[in-house]
């Protein structure tokens, strides 16, 4: 089920009514349960099992590594569990293009072979929901957390179905303490919650559908014919659309679970308007990236053991990072890409640093420009149906080559570098600020005006809305 | 609670939301009211959004005893449904898909043990084209009912979509703004239909155009030689997929549909029937009508060379039924 779709309002209506009507916290724990395995099952039925096999592996390891005082029956627990459910997630989302690589590095050496047909579909969100149960044994097993007694609870946490398909990945430490004791959801939170789901909506359904993808698919798919400017408009346009579509899925799960007085943790915080990459990735899907550092980057040695071993480490964080996002080389390479941003960063840092200049408006606005350009270039290889198509399409834009066809209109482009130039100026200039603030600023009856615009911009948005792209991941 | 979370209770920006939302939803209402009253005073009609998934939704509602159409935009435009209907006494779905070709239907038809009735459009440009497009178009379409058939709620949110779009306007897809406030502004009439078109007729001409121009004699000095082999990859599957639908039970008519100017010379130097439509009708042997060589149908105005004018659909129909009858092959009422 996607946020932006009638099933849902349908479904909203009923489950947060119902979470009014039902008399106590545990009543209203079981109808969460029971709604986020309708909200995932309205996708594919069968799938749910695999979030139920999740949840009882890592309950009952869990426990299992807190009761045990042998560190080595307490590693092989959370061994356990890394087993299952990485092997899970390697399976339905890693095996056929493992098997597809094979078959290219031997043909590379003129092995013609070919692997039986490997049909998999990869359940939606599995990346999403893996993380987060990793995070709680990992957790109980270094002592950040004991381990939960109800099994209910538990089985909430992992699916509560604002955040089941497209994250935010919510912490253990974060999540379980909330269902401990009932939440009662204010006036303000609830309406809060509606203000976000409305900006959200607008986000991904009238910037990121309406605007955006239809050019992105224009130029992308006809990346040969396209010229050097259709080529930068493309990716200005991709740039923005991944923004809108995934903030945009987040601001609404944020303000779905708000209603029923629940806090998820901030995904996005103007991420375009970073200055630098460590900057960057402490805006852009702040939950996965906390995630990849405290459990994969720290895990790995972080920066403890010498200047090497933490570039090594960071740039293995960053491959598995772009790994993670997609099975295919090109997701590899972006996560490259914005390794490697990070290790040049780490060297300009330590050489340039000191330097006053470095400091001023004008160095903080070329380590903007610079910062956005960079990402852009990668955002390519992350869009581009092919290396051949990603390399064209830069070699265009480097070149500014002459098009065979115009696929972009002269309007269209105008309103593309608008908005775009919009969205990126704006993340710069409240860069250090929080939407809420931003929010309390704009008097009452200008609010009701633009969630009033907002809504009808949705409603009369083009039919063409399409499921949110992190769901592929 | 740690800090990095967005509170409910300390992060909230004050103000009186559900007031705001409330009012900032009414508002909204009244907005869409009020376009959708302009809208239909200027008459514009509504439509439903012509995609695979109100493909996937016609194809789940089909009878057991209905005829299916297949084929491309040809097809969506040239046959009445309406006209079919009174003329055979039985229930037809369109389910043409506008610049796709039918053999990754046809073959999932038969894959799935379909035994029933058939009636296939056949554009060899279409068919057998080296560009994967028309087939990647008719496998996304499969895929749409693929994920509706897999989905708990697939069907009722269709359902309801198609609902809401045949009786707004302002879900009129293929409506600009910007045209709409133009056309509005210099007093012009609407510029989309207004009248609720049927399924699969995007690229159809809601009022007629009259012929095109003539173009010169076609070329056919220089027709090709070469058949790729995906060419007789394709007429192999649609002659496996054909044969195992009559081998069940089920019928298969073929026609093609008129074409003029450019596209004929296409058809005629590329894809000659010596080596395409006509080894498909001799392999598979099934009733076969092509419109080029029928007195009334080749006579039907073909305004861009591909698609009759909507307004002949019913004649087109008619005929069509009639050849078929002739020979036994579709029923009288």
């Amino acid at each position: 089920m996607i946020f932006n779709s009638l099933t849902f309002v349908l479904f909203f209506v009923l489950v947060r009514g119902g979470y009014s009507l039902l008399p106590t916290w545990r009543s209203r724990k079981i109808l969460l349960l029971l709604a986020s395995y309708l909200f995932y099952a309205a996708w594919n039925p069968p799938f749910v099992l695999l979030i139920v096999l999740s949840t009882c592996v890592d309950y009952v390891l869990a426990r299992q590594i807190a009761q045990s005082t042998v560190q080595s029956r307490r590693k092989l627990l959370v061994v356990a569990s890394l087993a299952v459910n990485l092997g899970l997630l390697s399976y339905f989302k890693y095996s056929t293009f493992v098997l597809d690589s094979f078959q290219q590095s031997l043909a590379v050496i003129g092995v013609n072979w070919s692997p039986p047909m490997w049909n998999v579909i990869l359940p939606v969100g599995i990346s999403f929901y893996t993380f987060q149960t990793l995070s709680y044994t990992i957790d109980v097993y270094r002592g950040k957390l004991e381990p939960k007694e109800s099994l209910l609870d538990f089985a909430v946490f992992v699916t509560f179905f604002p955040q089941l398909v497209a994250g935010p990945i919510v912490r253990a430490v974060d999540f379980l303490p909330q269902l401990a004791v009932p939440r009662v959801c204010t006036r303000a939170q609830f309406g809060w919650g509606l203000a976000l789901i409305t900006i959200g909506l607008f986000d991904k359904v009238v910037l990121g559908d309406g605007v955006m993808a239809s050019v992105v698919a224009a130029t992308y798919d006809r990346w040969s014919m396209v010229s050097g400017s259709e080529a930068l408009i493309g990716t200005m346009a991709f740039t923005a659309q991944i923004f809108f579509d995934f903030s945009g899925y987040s601001t609404i799960a944020i303000g779905v679970a708000l209603t029923f007085g629940f806090a998820l943790p901030d995904n996005f915080h103007f991420p375009y308007g970073a200055r630098g990459f460590s900057d960057f990735w402490q805006r852009w899907h702040i939950s996965l990236s906390s995630w990849l550092r405290d459990y994969l980057y720290i895990s790995l040695g972080g920066n403890r053991k010498g200047a090497n071993r933490t570039n090594i480490n960071l740039m293995l964080t960053m491959l598995l990072g772009g790994l993670w996002h997609g099975a295919g080389f090109r997701f590899v390479v972006w996560g490259a890409l914005h390794g490697s941003y990070l290790l040049i960063e780490r060297v300009i840092d330590r050489r340039m640093g000191h330097l006053s200049w470095y400091h001023t408006t004008v160095g903080r606005l070329l380590g903007w420009s610079l910062t956005l350009s960079a990402t852009m270039l990668a955002w390519v290889f992350f869009r581009a149906n092919s290396f051949e198509a990603a390399f064209a399409l830069i070699v265009r834009m480097v070149t500014w080559a002459p098009g065979s066809v115009d696929v972009v209109n002269p309007l269209t482009s105008v309103i593309v570098v608008g908005v775009f130039g919009a969205t990126v100026g704006w993340h710069y200039v409240f860069r250090n600020m929080r939407v809420e603030t931003l929010v309390q600023a704009v008097p009452v009856p200008l609010r009701v005006g633009i969630l009033a615009v907002m809504l009808f911009a949705v409603a009369m948005a083009p039919g063409n809305s399409a499921a949110f792209i992190y769901f592929q991941f | 609670m740690p800090p990095s979370l967005t509170t409910p209770n300390n992060r909230l920006p004050s103000g009186p939301w559900v007031w705001s939302a409330v009012l900032g939803a009414a508002l909204a209402a009244l907005a869409l009211s009020g376009v959708e009253l302009a809208l239909r005073s200027q008459g514009y009609g509504a439509s439903v959004t012509d995609d695979g998934g109100l493909w996937a939704l016609e194809f789940s509602d089909r009878g057991p005893d209905d005829w299916l159409f297949l084929g491309s935009s040809r097809a969506a435009c040239a046959v009445d449904l309406q006209t079919f209907e009174q003329e055979t006494g039985q229930r037809a779905v369109q389910l043409a898909i506008s610049a796709g070709q039918p053999v990754p239907v046809l073959t999932y038809l038969n894959d799935h043990g379909f035994a029933g009735r058939l009636i296939v459009e056949l554009t060899p440009q279409i068919w057998f084209v080296d560009d994967p497009g028309p087939t990647q178009i008719s496998q996304s379409y499969l895929q749409a009912l693929y994920d509706q058939e897999r989905a708990l709620f697939g069907g009722l949110e269709r359902r309801a979509t198609r609902s809401l779009q045949s009786s707004l306007r302002i879900l009129h897809t293929e409506m600009d703004m910007f045209d709409l406030v133009k056309a509005a502004v210099r007093g012009e009439p609407p510029a989309v239909a207004n009248e609720l078109r049927p399924n699969r007729q995007r690229y159809c001409f809601p009022s007629r155009q009259g012929a095109a121009p003539e173009v010169g004699p076609p070329d056919l000095s220089d027709v090709i030689q070469a058949r790729p082999a995906q060419h007789d990859e394709r007429l192999d599957a649609a002659v496996l997929a054909i044969d195992g639908i009559t081998a069940r039970g089920g019928s298969v008519l073929l026609f093609a549909a008129p074409e003029s100017g450019t596209k004929r010379n296409t058809h005629l130097l590329t894809y000659p029937d010596a080596l395409y439509a006509g080894v498909l009708v001799q392999r598979t042997g099934m009733p076969f009508v092509d419109a080029m060589t029928d007195p009334v149908l080749s006579q039907l105005a073909v305004p861009d060379y591909s698609h009759i004018d909507t307004p002949d659909a019913p004649v087109f129909t008619a005929r069509l039924v009639e050849r078929f009858q002739e020979d036994g092959d579709l029923p009288r009422p």
